[in-house]
């Protein structure tokens, strides 16, 4: 692992989305993240910020620009290799929740492990449940489980794979506030249990201001 | 828990879902069933009817003719040739000389007809004509052991001919020479030896009895084979009479023999046309003989001079397609297919559809495209192939079933037709299908977010919509839902097209098999609802014989433009026996016939003019005769002359009214003047006096030029004996026949309403029994004789009594009700289901725009009929399945179909509305039944 202290550096990237009308969703724009930083992006709807999220996590390709994550240059990585990469080094969690319902709770979150083929490790597994709460809903489906519950599996997902970075996606847009709030405290201590970095777009302005650094941004374009 | 990889997990995922799977499971078991027992199904209906032939017809056989013949080297090599046949036949002829009963069936004035002017040959059947006999008994002959049993000549009753003086005779012969059917009873015939010039005894009788001689025999039994029903008896092909080998043997006859040789069981499912083929190419590689391969038209091979040498093969009883032509079979089938695939496609990529978000959280947990896409397939063939492969078994055991039932109820041997090719067919129709499914959807895995427009209308737009839908609220409204559904159509093109184009093809195939159905019932009414003719009265069914004069082909060309300037006549097996109308259609779609032209013609009444001492057409055709044949004078003074002209004199002419009116005025406004009535004529009480070519030897000219002098004269008076009494008719005047119809030497032409008392005094039926067809001249007349009597005798109808025939149309519509009606239904229900499914998969797309509309406080039951409408809209595309199954059934299937017209039309309009009906009824349950699969989340 390196010692740079930035963990993401992102230049001059930006994303169109083809159409009859093409929609400039993220103009060139420019970002680094430090290591171990809980960062908050902010924005009105349809400003961009899922968009930026995705080309960080490397969901989405940028259209221009460069894109370095631990020091690898992502644009010169096939699919194989930047799927690797993203499942063992990124975590993502969902407005959402994005589980899947056909899997238990655990199944959900040792996902990512199996398909990197890693051995399991249900004792820590555990424990990371009864961290989040959820030492009950080990074997329950999705279904059967409340939001915030459900939202906090996603979290345990994200972190299956001991991830250098965390991207979340509007995490309490479905929460109520109580959960809401507790899910963003989880988040934020991620940074300093896990050593993690965590990137959060919210248009929550509280939980925003829990964030060691906030990114606004407005009609595609980050402002400083 | 164990440790699994990412593909464990992957399956136990794929198990869990067994409940989302299943409905693609069903589509897929209902898809397979559907193409692969339909197609089993085709194929069986094929050799179900392949089976009713072999058991009505008999095996399939090679005829060789002419001489005694040999089993050619190509039948030989082949190794299937299970037995060469060897029959010998001689010609035989009719009573006239004994004087014994009256024959009423001459066929005198055939000979003389102008179509074989300038042929002086004889052949063997005019031969028989001349001297009386009609072609009922061609041939007498014996048969080798096992010869009746391959060719499915069966004994009605008695036993063979055992010893040489027994004899085992068919129904027309016994009929035709006024035999009863009683066992037992003495049957005598006069044989003939040798060709003559068929007037050569007339102008020199001492060769008769060196001609002809008496032979009898004792009737043993009665039988009957399919080829006199194609014949009705007139035959070229099987005796009408059998005695023993060695009883014919003992007459000095002329010997023609046949060999019939059985073609071995692997020709009667293979390749019939690719044996004949090469049965063909065979033949003429020996370049012997003139050697001809033709298919085998009962009557058409073996009029030939004798030098002419055929092999024949029963084409007809074999060619059997289930829609009746083998091109539409194969369109039907390739239709079937493509639409299965589509129809599968469809289901698949709906099903991967719905499956993209959980691919899209496994890319986003870091699984890559090329994993996600073989996850896909994977979950694709897992839930299909094992299904796929099920339902094909299970549609043979089905298929095997259906036919063990049918060959049962129909008392055939289980005929199951297994080809092999099916399953593999299907199962790699699947595996494409499958794979078309995943590259359509890729892009879905490869994670790139692709811009897909908004479905449904943004928030901003419908609350526009709502402030103006106040002012017309349920109007408006009802626009906003319209808007919605279309824009949503409008992004799914293809699941949008898909069910119409399903819809169209179910209807098509429906209706097709509808025309199949109403022409089999039109068949049956014709003849369950037809009058009463002669010759159902008599309790016999005898089918036409079309006598076409079948050249060689080589020489056709040469001598068509001579053969085409003469008519095509088709006359009646005997008198009395009326053509019926759906014969009459039938002739008319003979391809190169231009026309037909009907007409009445009798031979069985005397005729008795009144105050003439000697008949003066009887010695004015004797006259042309001598004219045109031989010495100058014939001589009456021998017994044995003087005994046939008895015979012949009063039936010398005919008793002719056509059919169309117009023919009959062009004759009489031609006629001399005299005292032709219009009047008198139309209500029967005038004739007038055609004479045809040979007459006109007593007068060359041409035909306007006056009819010659037969010493009648308008107004003399003629009696038709009839059964109840004399009829008199008054003469309108003599002129030459140009009618394109041969009415004979001399025919009296009267009205239809003469007719009518004709048939009233005699207690008969009479109507058009003997047609003439006016062929185009491009025509090509060996492809039509060879045509029309497979036309003419249709299915090969056996010989039976009216009641009979009923019954077997009515069984023959019952076997084209089941066969097509399920195959329809099966269509029609497996389409329905599959629409149902489509319905239901847009209901689900819709359900988000629904539910916004809801939200925004659209009145859900607006948004339902809008569904409904929608659905109406769609199921109406049923209808154009309506003009492209009569195009369907017109162009490719048969064009007679077309000819039912108000009948098809009220069917296929029927079938239409019920199909659009249900079309609309699964739809929309399809797309209003609510959604279960999942069950709903807990609320937080």
């Amino acid at each position: 692992m390196s010692n740079d202290p930035v963990i993401l550096r992102a230049d001059q990237i930006s994303r169109t989305y083809p159409g009859s009308v093409p929609v400039h969703a993220l103009k060139p724009c420019s970002l680094t993240l430090q290591k171990g930083t809980f960062t908050a992006v902010v924005g009105k709807s349809g400003s961009g910020k899922s968009t930026l999220l995705r080309i960080l996590g490397t969901l989405d390709p940028s259209d221009t620009g460069t894109l370095t994550i631990e020091g690898r240059e992502i644009c010169r990585l096939g699919d194989a290799a930047l799927s690797r990469f993203r499942r063992r080094r990124i975590g993502f969690i969902h407005q959402d929740y994005d589980l899947f319902p056909e899997y238990t709770a655990y199944e959900n979150a040792v996902f990512p492990l199996h398909l990197d083929s890693k051995t399991e490790d249900r004792k820590k597994t555990e424990a990371l449940f009864e961290q989040l709460g959820l030492t009950d809903c080990l074997n329950k489906f999705p279904h059967e489980m409340s939001g915030g519950e459900q939202q906090r599996v996603a979290i345990a997902r994200a972190l299956a794979a001991s991830p250098a970075l965390i991207l979340a996606d509007e995490p309490t847009g479905n929460l109520d506030a109580a959960n809401a709030e507790r899910v963003a405290g989880i988040l934020s201590s991620l940074v300093d249990t896990e050593n993690v970095t965590v990137v959060m777009v919210t248009h929550d302005a509280s939980l925003a201001a829990a964030a060691d650094r906030v990114i606004r941004i407005s009609n595609g374009v980050l402002e400083a | 828990m164990k440790t699994k990889n990412g593909w464990g997990m992957f399956l136990l995922g794929l198990r869990r879902r067994k409940k989302e799977t299943r409905r693609l499971r069903l589509l897929t078991a209902l898809s397979v069933f559907f193409l692969a027992f339909t197609l089993l199904l085709q194929d069986n209906m094929g050799a179900y009817q392949t089976a009713l032939n072999a058991e009505t017809y008999g095996a399939w056989f090679v005829r060789g003719d002419a001489g005694v013949f040999e089993n050619h080297p190509y039948l030989r090599s082949q190794g299937q040739v299970l037995r060469g046949s060897l029959m010998f036949s001689g010609r035989t002829s009719a009573e006239i000389l004994t004087g014994e009963r009256a024959s009423d069936e001459m066929s005198y004035d055939d000979y003389l007809a102008a179509y074989l002017d300038g042929d002086e040959d004889v052949y063997p059947r005019f031969q028989d004509q001349h001297l009386g006999a009609r072609t009922t008994l061609d041939f007498i002959g014996s048969f080798p052991e096992g010869f009746a049993e391959e060719n499915r000549v069966s004994l009605l009753s008695g036993r063979w001919p055992e010893a040489d003086d027994e004899i085992v005779m068919t129904i027309p012969a016994l009929e035709h020479y006024g035999y009863s059917m009683t066992l037992g009873q003495t049957v005598s015939f006069y044989l003939q030896r040798g060709y003559a010039s068929p007037f050569t005894y007339l102008v020199d009788p001492s060769e008769i009895s060196d001609f002809m001689f008496p032979v009898s025999y004792r009737l043993v039994g009665i039988m009957e084979d399919y080829l006199q029903v194609w014949d009705a008896g007139t035959t070229g092909e099987l005796p009408a009479a059998v005695v023993t080998e060695s009883a014919l043997k003992k007459q000095d006859m002329l010997i023609f023999s046949r060999s019939f040789f059985a073609i071995g069981d692997a020709y009667k499912t293979g390749d019939y046309a690719a044996f004949a083929s090469a049965l063909a190419d065979a033949v003429r590689a020996d370049g012997s003989n003139g050697r001809e391969v033709t298919d085998l038209a009962p009557m058409s091979v073996g009029d030939r001079s004798p030098n002419t040498r055929y092999y024949a093969l029963n084409r007809s009883g074999y060619e059997t397609a289930f829609w009746g032509d083998a091109a539409v079979f194969h369109a039907v089938t390739a239709l079937l297919v493509v639409m299965s695939a589509a129809v599968s496609a469809y289901l698949y990529a709906s099903y991967l559809s719905r499956r993209r978000t959980g691919f899209l959280r496994m890319r986003e947990i870091g699984l890559s495209v090329r994993e996600s896409w073989k996850m896909a397939a994977f979950e694709c063939v897992f839930s299909v192939l094992p299904t796929a492969l099920i339902t094909l078994l299970v549609s043979y055991a089905m298929s095997l079933l259906a036919v063990l039932g049918i060959s049962k109820a129909a008392g055939l041997p289980f005929f199951y037709r297994f080809t092999a090719a099916t399953p593999g067919l299907i199962l790699l129709l699947f595996l494409l299908v499958t794979l078309c499914a995943l590259l359509v959807a890729v892009p879905v895995f490869s994670g790139r977010r692709v811009f897909i427009k908004r479905r449904g209308l943004s928030r901003a737009a419908v609350r526009s919509l709502r402030r103006r839908a106040k002012r017309t609220e349920k109007r408006k409204n009802m626009g906003v839902v319209r808007e919605t559904l279309l824009r949503q159509s409008k992004t799914r093109p293809v699941q949008t097209l898909a069910p119409r184009v399903l819809t169209v093809f179910v209807s098509v195939v429906v209706l097709m098999g509808v025309t199949q159905i109403s022409d089999a019932y039109g068949a049956y009414r014709v003849l369950a609802e037809a009058p009463a003719m002669t010759a159902y009265a008599e309790g016999t069914v005898q089918e036409w014989t079309l006598w076409v004069p079948v050249y060689p082909y080589e020489d056709a060309r040469g001598q068509t433009r001579d053969t085409r300037k003469h008519s095509v006549v088709a006359e009646g097996f005997t008198s009395g026996h009326v053509v019926s109308e759906a014969s009459l259609d039938r002739l008319r779609q003979i391809p190169g016939v231009q026309g037909l032209s009907c007409v009445f013609r009798d031979v069985t009444h005397v005729l008795s003019w009144q105050g003439k001492e000697t008949n003066p057409v009887f010695l004015s055709c004797r006259a042309a005769l001598a004219k045109r044949y031989g010495p100058e004078d014939l001589d009456l003074s021998r017994p044995e002359i003087s005994a046939l002209y008895a015979r012949v004199e009063p039936l010398l002419y005919s008793i002719v009214c056509f059919e169309d009116d117009e023919a009959a005025e062009a004759y009489l406004s031609a006629a001399d003047p005299g005292v032709y009535d219009a009047a008198a004529f139309c209500e029967g009480r005038q004739a007038l006096m055609l004479l045809d070519e040979t007459m006109g030897q007593l007068s060359p000219g041409n035909e306007n030029a006056p009819a010659p002098d037969v010493g009648l004269s308008p107004g003399d008076a003629v009696e038709v004996q009839t059964a109840s009494g004399a009829l008199t008719l008054t003469l309108a005047g003599v002129c030459r026949n140009t009618d394109r119809v041969s009415t004979g030497m001399a025919a009296l032409l009267v009205s239809p309403a003469f007719v009518r008392l004709l048939a009233e005094a005699d207690g008969r039926v009479f109507g058009c029994n003997t047609v003439g067809l006016q062929l185009d001249p491009r025509a090509d007349l060996i492809g039509t004789a060879g045509l029309v009597t497979p036309l003419l005798t249709g299915e090969g109808m056996r010989y039976v009594n009216r009641a009979e025939a009923v019954e077997n149309a009515r069984r023959a519509f019952s076997r084209t009700v089941f066969a097509y009606g399920s195959f329809a239904l099966i269509l029609a229900s497996l389409g329905l289901l599959v629409l149902n499914a489509a319905a239901g998969e847009e209901r689900r797309r819709g359900e988000a725009s629904a539910k916004r509309l809801s939200r925004l406080g659209l009145e859900s039951r607006r948004y339902t009929r809008g569904v409904l409408l929608r659905e109406g809209k769609e199921s109406l595309f049923v209808l154009p399945g309506l003009p492209l199954s009569v195009l369907g059934a017109g162009v490719l299937a048969d064009p007679a179909s077309i000819r039912q017209f108000p009948f098809f039309t009220a069917a296929a309009a029927a079938a239409a509305l019920t199909l659009t009906l249900l079309v609309f009824l699964c739809r929309a349950l399809g797309a209003l039944r609510p959604e279960t699969d999942e069950p709903p989340k807990k609320e937080v």
